[in-house]
C-alpha cells in the first residue's frame, strides 16, 4: 500500500527527546504484531535494519499468543504495529524511520 | 535509464511487470511496502478466478512470487514525484532519483475517510480501517461498522466472529454488498442494522467511548456507546506525486490504452478512473498498460 495509509497509521505518540531516559540506559523497543497485519512486515523491516545501525533491546512480540494479549491489554492497544518504547506507547502504525532513529541512536 | 518504472507491486503493478519483463523491456518496479496492495488487508478473496478462496496477503504473496520468478525487480522505496523532462521521466524517491521512459502509476489507493469529529483524534485509538489488522483487539467488544459495499460486509463478517456485537451503520436503507455477502451478513446473530443513519462525531478522551448517530429520515440525534468503529465508505488515490489529468477526487484519468493526459504515463488499478475497483479489473489494467507502454517505447525507437 501506500504513502497515504502510512501517514494515516503512523501516529507518533512519543517525545523523543525523552527517549534516551536520564541515566542514559539502553532503550527497550518492544513491536507489538501480528501475521495477519500487512503494514506488520514494513515496520519489522525497519525496526531491524535499525537494530543492525544502533544498540538498543529490540522485541518483537506476537499479539497472537497470551504474552501478545496481555500487553495488548495493559498498554489499551487498538491498532497494529504499535512500537512501545521502555513503557510507553511510541508509534502506532509504520513508523516513520526518521523519528525512530532518533529514538535508538 | 530504464525502459519502464512501475510505481506500486499492488495487483496492477505487478501484472504490469509480468508483462513488461516478458516484452524484455528493461524494468523496475517501486513499491513503498513490504507487503504491497490494498487487497493484503482483506482476509478472504472468493471473486478472483482460479483460487475459491484465498487470504489478500496469500495472493499479494503468490502475484509478487511470480512477478520475481518472471525476472522483475521490486525495490522498497518511497516516490516522491513523477515529473516529464525533456521526453525522458524523472522519478525522484526518499533515496535519490531514477530515469525512464515510460511509466506505470499502479499505486492504488487508501481507505476514504468519514471527515467526521473525532475521526483523526482517536485513530488508532478505536477509529480503524481495517478489520483483518486491528479486529483481534476488539474481542469482547462492541463495534460499528460503517458502510454498505463488498468491503464493509466482508469486514463486518470478520468483526462478527471476534466482537461481541456489530452494529453496521449505513446511510441508506438497503446494501450494495453483492448478495452472497448479504445472505451471510444476515445469517449473524450478532450483527444488527443501523439504517438511514450516519455517524455525526466519535468521542473519547484516551479511547472510543461513543458516538452521535443522526438518523436521515427523522433527523433524529442519538448517542451511542461503543469501543470502535471501523470505517469502508469508499477509497482515495495516491496520485499526489504526479500531475496529470485527475477526477474531482483524485483519479487519473486514462483512454482506454491506460494512457494519461501525459504521453508516456500510464495508470492501472485502484489509481485510475474507473467503475469498479477489483482485484481482476487491476489486473486487466496492469496488462493493457504494459502493452501500451512497450507500445510507447518501441514508438520512441522509430522516432530516432
Amino acid at each position: 500500500m501506500s504513502t497515504v495509509i502510512n501517514l494515516i497509521y503512523s501516529t507518533n505518540l512519543y517525545n523523543t527527546d525523552k527517549a534516551k531516559g536520564v541515566f542514559d540506559n539502553m532503550v527497550k523497543v518492544t513491536l507489538v504484531h501480528s501475521e495477519k497485519c500487512h503494514f506488520c512486515p514494513t515496520a519489522q523491516k525497519m525496526w531491524r535494519e535499525l537494530k543492525e545501525q544502533y544498540d538498543f533491546e529490540y522485541e518483537e512480540i506476537d499479539l497472537d499468543t497470551p504474552k501478545g494479549r496481555e500487553i495488548a491489554k495493559e498498554f489499551k492497544i487498538r491498532s497494529i504495529p504499535t512500537t512501545i518504547i521502555d513503557d510507553k506507547v511510541a508509534f502506532v502504525g509504520v513508523p516513520d524511520k526518521k523519528q525512530a532513529s532518533k529514538v535508538v541512536a | 535509464m530504464y525502459d519502464l518504472i512501475i510505481i506500486g507491486a499492488g495487483p496492477a503493478g505487478l501484472t504490469a511487470a509480468i508483462y513488461a519483463v516478458r516484452y524484455g523491456l528493461n524494468t523496475l518496479v517501486i513499491e513503498k511496502n513490504v507487503i504491497p496492495g490494498q487487497i493484503a488487508t482483506v482476509t478472504t478473496i472468493e471473486n478472483y478466478p482460479g483460487f475459491t478462496s484465498i487470504s489478500g496477503m496469500e495472493l499479494m504473496q503468490k502475484f509478487k512470487e511470480h512477478a520475481e520468478g518472471a525476472g522483475a525487480t521490486i525495490q522498497n522505496n518511497n516516490v516522491i514525484s513523477v515529473k516529464e523532462e525533456q521526453g525522458k521521466k524523472v522519478i525522484t524517491t526518499d533515496d535519490g532519483g531514477f530515469e525512464t521512459r515510460a511509466v506505470i502509476l499502479a499505486t492504488g489507493a487508501n481507505p476514504r475517510k468519514l471527515g467526521v469529529e473525532g475521526e483523526e483524534r482517536l485513530l488508532t485509538k478505536g477509529v480503524s480501517y481495517c478489520a483483518t489488522c486491528d479486529g483481534p483487539l476488539y474481542g469482547d467488544l462492541k463495534v460499528i461498522v460503517v458502510g454498505g459495499g463488498d468491503s464493509a460486509m466482508t469486514d463486518a463478517l470478520v468483526l462478527s466472529g471476534i466482537a461481541k456485537k456489530v452494529y453496521v451503520v449505513h446511510r441508506r436503507n438497503e446494501l450494495r454488498a453483492c448478495s452472497i455477502l448479504q445472505e451471510r451478513v444476515s445469517k449473524k446473530e450478532n450483527i444488527s442494522f443501523i439504517w438511514d443513519t450516519v455517524i455525526q462525531e466519535i468521542q473519547g478522551d484516551e479511547l472510543v467511548e461513543k458516538v452521535v448517530l443522526k438518523n436521515l429520515n427523522t433527523g433524529e440525534i442519538t448517542d451511542m456507546a461503543i469501543d470502535g468503529v471501523f470505517i469502508y465508505v469508499g477509497i482515495d488515490p495516491n496520485t499526489s506525486m504526479v500531475d496529470t489529468n485527475k477526477t474531482e477526487n483524485g483519479f487519473i484519468v486514462t483512454d482506454e490504452q491506460m494512457e494519461s493526459s501525459v504521453k508516456g504515463i500510464f495508470a492501472a488499478g485502484d489509481c485510475r478512473r474507473t467503475s469498479v475497483w477489483q482485484v481482476v479489473t487491476a489486473v486487466s489494467d496492469g496488462a493493457l498498460a504494459a502493452i501500451s507502454a512497450h507500445e510507447y517505447i518501441i514508438s520512441l525507437d522509430l522516432e530516432r
